[in-house]
């Protein structure tokens, strides 16, 4: 007890500290609870997972990469998803038993495998039955599919992703959807390591027929033209690479040295194979750390005699001087064994040439409005259209027009140009002339021209095919927009008057590769790659896509315009049924991007994901998720908590020493 | 010689008084005496200096005209004077319980009251005790008149003012006898004080005005108004100014208010910031009526806080001072 003077100015102090005093008292009940509370915790960890079972779980989403690079063989012989689905299987061994596992496949078309369940047993073998897929990876379609849908964004979700993250994996130029954002406000992220280091890996990109002018119908030697890169290291080797026909018998078999310095390498092999059937053809390379790009399917098709229309005006005047077009495009033709017909240009829309599949139209001039509407059709349909410009007229009008009636990207003049001009030694090398590749520009160099009319391309979905030493484009060709056929147009007229082409080497093989080429284009499709949905044109209308006879896929049913809805997963030699009947052989490859194994950086993995959640790798968040499964309290944990637990209990002990009982202290002997 | 006497001469020690004797005692403002001093008298024209002429008005009267001043201008003129007076001081001293706190024993050779020599302490009311002897002898040496009021709730002694040479040991004597002990009334004694006090006076208060100040405020407007000056004098413990305790405590009221059981550590600074608030609002009073506030430490020597005050003053007043 201390008898005070000034009490009256200490209950104005106590007062003012009443309040304070209130909240230390709270501060420190709250700091007692929870020591309690922790050290209560601490002690039943051991225990807890039990409990807990019972109570809460965790959804968790398991997104599979199964795509072509899952088929990656590493150091240890085994694929990159042998791997993955060895370290999930593991994951799921200590999952908590009350936790609903879910399997998402990423490979094309994205799709749940096993709905969320606690059974983790049947999760474990349908991982089990999970192979590399010959298609590309869709990571953001795995993850539209594993994300709460919209209306249960707010639930909770663990979503993963198993994958070696090879440039095959991620098209990192093709930025995730932002909205997948909304729904994945809830969602834990969490992805493997990109794989490290690359080995060194050649690509088949594309096996395809070569042609020369000289070329021989009559025998059944061809010439394929090979195109290989390498990836990763480089690396100076022999490759071995086969061929093999359409029943799996080898029919050649060659070693190319491949020099260290080289990334990329295009050859031609001679292979023997009959040419009067539907022909085709796999070309494989050796295997090496990605086996699917090993291989690539091409469809030689059946070598049949084109149905040739020359579209013209015949001429009662034989010499040779004054020959029309169609003429000399006839001898041309005749001379190479394929048969044609001629007929009069007006006749077309009157009596069109129904039994042709090539259309060399000599005289536009006579074409009226509904023939124009014909020739269109014909294009459109497949048919290949050559037009050359009618040398017995003084101003091309069909020319001013020829974009619209046909749905080209060409552009041509109606008045013709004079002079002397010669073509350019360099040839574009490309379109339906493609294959007779430096013969062309060998066949050029003697041709004179001295009339011609200008032709433009209009954008890129058509190409200039010959072209003049002034850089002016002779022949430009294009498909009509939304047809399958094609249209090739000569600036100049096979005629005396306007060049002496009719006369130079040049014309046979010209016109004979137009058509060749251009009926080449017309039916060959575009390269169908497998995980994508065909669209074969209106000659395959209601048709049907019959997968190779060893495979295990599906037949594909075509809608009337020759698409279908489902996509191609098998790569092979896959068979188009027509509507009425005709069967054509059509080579589906994998694209070989797909299955690129170079590797990607971490940063850019994170920053694919960054637009939509951050990302975590899976050793990042290994501590996290165990501590998430709340089935497995490591001592480390339960020792963590005790020392929180101690910590809160000291510091409670020295704020309470104001409320704690003691004995008061007497003021120096000198109370009053 | 009795024991009064013998306490009185221990309260002149000559240290205290040796301080003080440079100073002459000198009230600040205007104060009415009864015997000419050496102190400014308001009433004008009785005494001996001249102060000012004013012109006559007719119908006054005319005693006090100036002649000489009409002889040389043929102008009226009225002559005025500034008095010299003696002063009347009353000191007031509170003797309620709170002043018997202490924390420092009695030295020897020192004046104890009745309260302290119970307890051999240097207890508040002995420092006011201290101080209020020195006024007075100072007041006597200058014939000025002095007396007392002892109180607490209410006045409990009270000394005439006399400027007889047996005031001094009268004041004494009260104050060596007076219980101390009751609640402080400061406005209650300053309204029996000035209910009795026919002119102005210097007053001065002692005490550790350990109390709220809105009726002291009340109280001090009236001084104010009836025209007297005021000193006051607060007197605290060291202890009760520095508050250096420890651990915890029940501290019990002097004056019979509640307890207050709390750390004292804890306490310190909101004490220290109080009892400075409360010190300000009471120089702000004091000072808001043009009034003096004194601190002083019991444990320090009586002698410099009164030396400086009234060094302030004399200061003041010889510059014209206050009014």
């Amino acid at each position: 007890m201390t008898a005070w003077g000034s009490n009256f100015i200490l209950k104005i102090a106590f007062g003012k500290i009443q309040r304070r005093r209130k909240i230390e008292k709270w501060l420190l009940l709250l700091l007692r609870v929870f020591a309690i509370g922790l050290v209560g915790f601490a002690a039943a960890g051991p225990f807890a997972s039990e409990w807990i079972q019972d109570g809460q779980t965790k959804e968790r989403w398991i997104i599979i990469d199964n795509g072509a690079t899952s088929a990656e063989i590493r150091p240890d012989k085994k694929n990159t998803l042998e791997k993955i689905k060895q370290e999930i299987v593991e994951s799921i061994g200590i999952e908590n038993k009350g936790n609903r596992i879910a399997i998402v496949l990423a490979s094309v078309p994205a799709r749940v495998l096993v709905e969320p369940t606690t059974n983790h047993e049947a999760v474990t073998q349908a991982i089990q039955r999970v192979f590399p897929q010959e298609v590309p990876c869709d990571i953001p379609a795995a993850l539209d599919v594993a994300f709460p849908k919209q209306e249960e964004k707010n639930a909770y979700r663990q979503v993963e992703i198993w994958s070696g993250f090879r440039r095959g994996s991620l098209d990192l130029e093709k930025p995730l959807e932002t909205n997948l954002a909304n729904r994945a406000e809830k969602v834990t992220l969490i992805a493997t390591r990109p794989l490290l280091g690359q080995p060194t890996n050649y690509v088949l990109k594309k096996s395809s027929l070569s042609r020369t002018a000289t070329e021989d119908d009559n025998t059944n030697k061809r010439k394929i033209k090979v195109e290989i890169f390498r990836e990763g290291a480089p690396q100076q080797k022999k490759i071995q690479i086969s061929f093999q026909n359409i029943n799996g018998e080898l029919i050649s078999n060659n070693e190319i040295e491949w020099n260290e310095n080289v990334s990329e390498k295009e050859f031609d092999v001679d292979i023997q194979i009959e040419k009067n059937s539907n022909q085709a053809l796999q070309a494989i390379l050796e295997t090496d750390a990605q086996p699917l790009d090993n291989k690539n399917f091409n469809a030689l098709g059946m070598v049949e005699n084109p149905k040739v229309t020359i579209l013209g005006r015949k001429s009662v005047d034989q010499d040779i001087e004054n020959l029309p077009a169609s003429s000399w495009i006839y001898r041309a033709i005749e001379s190479t064994g394929m048969t044609a017909r001629e007929i009069d240009a007006e006749t077309i829309s009157i009596r069109p040439p129904l039994a042709t599949d090539t259309i060399i139209l000599t005289r536009p001039d006579l074409v009226d409005q509904s023939g124009w509407t014909w020739l269109q059709n014909f294009a459109s349909d497949g048919g290949v259209l050559i037009i050359t410009p009618a040398s017995e007229a003084q101003e091309q009008i069909w020319a001013a027009d020829i974009e619209r009636l046909l749905s080209v990207p060409i552009r041509s003049q109606t008045k013709k140009i004079q002079g002397e001009f010669r073509l350019a030694s360099k040839q574009p090398r490309v379109g339906p002339l493609s294959l007779l590749g430096a013969e062309l520009e060998a066949l050029s160099e003697p041709v004179h021209i001295n009339t011609y009319i200008p032709l433009e391309t209009t954008d890129a979905a058509a190409q200039s095919i010959l072209e003049l030493e002034n850089g002016k484009p002779l022949m430009c060709w294009a498909k009509p927009k939304g047809g399958t056929g094609v249209v090739a147009i000569l600036g100049v007229s096979p005629v005396l008057s306007w060049s002496d082409l009719p006369v130079k080497p040049l014309m046979v093989p010209l016109f004979q590769e137009l058509i060749r080429g251009g009926r080449m284009l017309a039916t060959q499709q575009q390269d169908i790659r497998t995980g994508f949905t065909v669209s074969l044109g209106r000659l395959a209308a209601d048709g049907l896509f019959v997968p190779p006879p060893q495979s295990n896929a599906t037949t594909i049913q075509l809608d009337s315009n020759g698409r279908s809805e489902a996509r191609v997963l098998n790569p092979g030699i896959w068979t188009l049924e027509t509507k009425n009947g005709n069967k054509k052989l059509l080579a589906v490859n994998i694209q070989t991007s797909s299955a690129s194994i170079e590797p990607l950086f971490e940063n850019a993995v994170r920053a694919w994901f960054a637009p939509v959640n951050s990302i975590q790798f899976r050793d990042e968040n290994q501590e996290k998720t165990q501590a998430l499964s709340r089935n497995n309290l490591e001592p480390l944990l339960i020792q963590s908590i005790f020392i929180i637990a101690l910590i809160c209990a000291i510091t409670e002990s020295i704020l309470s020493r104001n409320g704690s009982p003691r004995q008061p202290q007497k003021i120096n002997g000198s109370i009053a | 010689m009795s024991g009064s006497q013998l306490r009185a001469e221990a309260y002149l020690a000559p240290e205290t008084l040796a301080q003080l004797s440079s100073f002459e005692l000198r009230a600040r403002m205007v104060v009415e005496g009864i015997s000419s001093g050496m102190h400014s008298s308001p009433n004008q024209g009785m005494a001996v200096e001249f102060a000012e002429h004013r012109p006559y008005t007719p119908g006054e009267s005319l005693r006090h005209l100036d002649w000489k001043m009409f002889g040389r201008s043929d102008k009226l003129y009225i002559k005025r004077y500034q008095q010299e007076t003696s002063l009347d001081v009353v000191i007031l001293v509170d003797s309620s319980n709170s002043m018997r706190f202490s924390t420092l024993g009695t030295k020897s050779g020192w004046g104890g009251t009745d309260a302290g020599s119970k307890t051999g302490q240097w207890t508040k009311f002995d420092c006011a005790a201290a101080i209020t002897v020195a006024l007075a002898h100072l007041c006597l040496q200058q014939r000025d008149r002095v007396g007392l009021h002892i109180f607490s709730q209410d006045t409990k002694s009270i000394v005439r003012r006399s400027g007889s040479r047996g005031q001094w040991k009268s004041m004494v004597q009260a104050l060596a006898t007076v219980p101390v002990q009751g609640t402080a009334n400061l406005p209650r004694a300053i309204e029996q004080l000035i209910a009795g006090l026919g002119h102005r006076c210097l007053l001065f208060v002692l005490s550790d005005f350990l109390y709220p100040l809105e009726k002291v405020r009340d109280s001090i407007a009236k001084v104010k108004f009836k025209g007297h000056d005021l000193v006051l004098a607060r007197i605290l413990d060291r202890s009760e100014l520095q508050f250096k305790l420890s651990g915890l405590r029940r501290f019990e009221d002097m004056e019979g208010m509640e307890d207050v059981v709390t750390e004292a550590e804890s306490i310190r600074a909101p004490y220290l910031n109080a009892l400075k608030q409360h010190d300000d609002e009471l120089e702000k009073i004091t000072r808001s009526f043009a009034f003096d506030l004194c601190r002083i430490d019991s444990h320090d020597s009586v002698g410099p806080p009164i030396t400086s005050l009234l060094s302030r003053r004399e200061k003041l007043n010889r510059h014209g001072g206050r009014r």
